[in-house]
């Protein structure tokens, strides 16, 4: 049932949200995430017509929801952390949002180490954005990613390290990475890719970082280093 | 640095060997993605490959619309 303009603002209000998405009729939700500058960023292909598209770690969906409008055939949104209601926040946008849209979109909580064909079948393109540092076993996540993207994975991380060349991960013990235990591992663009290309990606592209200017590390001051440099990069990786 | 000649032709024969055509089967004009057989995001694979090939960086807006051999020779050549 379609809900009334003053019932879709009222409901949208209730919701603590992540995600900017337009729900039409100029009401767009009030999320933290300037989704549509990420949108950018990521360089989503425009034509996404006949494709099937996983976006694990949806939360509120707006990646599920721009690749359904994009024209995939298929979009399974996947979550747990962020729909189970103990931290970050619940279901409740993701699925206000897809009946707002009269979206299509599927679908089912599931930890990322729990993907696997046999569960939830294989995708051609995957959207792993900003979870691979809340992972703490980001190698096995990838595995686990990798074995269900068809052709394409878009990948959005934290990085850290940019000052090395070698493959390397900084970790982050208790909330050492902007008071977050939820934050585990900064690997550098080598690191991330090295990662991708063991588990299975044979070409992969850093798209790009996405601070002009690396940010100085924010590590709590038992650990400090002299010089930490840390950013956001886009990758994309093909199988 | 090559002739455009050169790079359209390096180009067919990167995109033939990496996605199993045989060469003689395109041509310069082809529409690569029906040619080819791929898809939108094959397609970005072929256009790192080529970035990667030649040693240039293909914005979004110079190969946007492009679908023939010869036109993305250009751009690629425009970049030499």
């Amino acid at each position: 049932m379609e809900l009334a303009n003053d019932d879709l603002t009222q409901a949208v209000n209730q919701i603590a949200w992540y995600h900017r998405i337009d729900l039409g009729n100029g009401l767009i939700t009030p999320g933290t995430d300037d989704s549509q500058d990420r949108l950018q960023k990521i360089a989503l292909p425009k034509d996404l017509r006949g494709l099937s598209v996983l976006d694990i770690g949806a939360w509120d969906g707006f990646f599920s929801f721009e690749a359904e409008r994009r024209g995939a055939k298929r979009v399974l949104a996947t979550d747990s952390y962020s729909w189970d209601g103990g931290g970050w926040g619940t279901q409740a946008g993701f699925q206000l949002a897809r009946r707002a849209l009269n979206s299509r979109v599927e679908d089912l909580k599931i930890d990322v180490l729990d993907l696997n064909p046999e569960r939830v079948g294989s995708f051609d393109l995957t959207l792993f954005l900003g979870v691979l540092y809340h992972m703490r076993h980001p190698l096995l996540a990838l595995e686990r990613v990798a074995s269900v993207t068809g052709k394409m994975l878009i990948l959005d991380t934290h990085v850290d390290l940019l000052d090395h060349a070698r493959p390397l991960m900084a970790f982050y013990p208790d909330r050492e990475l902007n008071n977050d235990p939820t934050n585990w591992w900064g690997p550098n663009p080598a690191a991330v890719e090295a990662m991708l290309q063991t588990v299975g990606f044979r070409e992969v592209k850093l798209v790009r970082l996405l601070l002009d200017q690396p940010q100085c590390g924010a590590r709590t001051d038992k650990h400090s280093l002299p010089v930490l440099t840390q950013d956001r990069a886009i990758f994309h990786a093909w199988r | 640095m090559p002739t455009a000649e050169q790079t359209v032709n390096e180009i067919m024969q990167l995109a033939a060997n990496h996605f199993g055509v045989a060469r003689e089967q395109l041509t310069p004009d082809d529409d690569f993605f029906k040619k080819l057989g791929i898809d939108s995001l094959q397609a970005l694979e072929l256009l790192t490959r080529l970035e990667n090939h030649f040693g240039v960086e293909l914005p979004d807006y110079e190969v946007q619309g492009v679908s023939d051999f010869r036109t993305l020779a250009e751009r690629i050549q425009a970049r030499l």
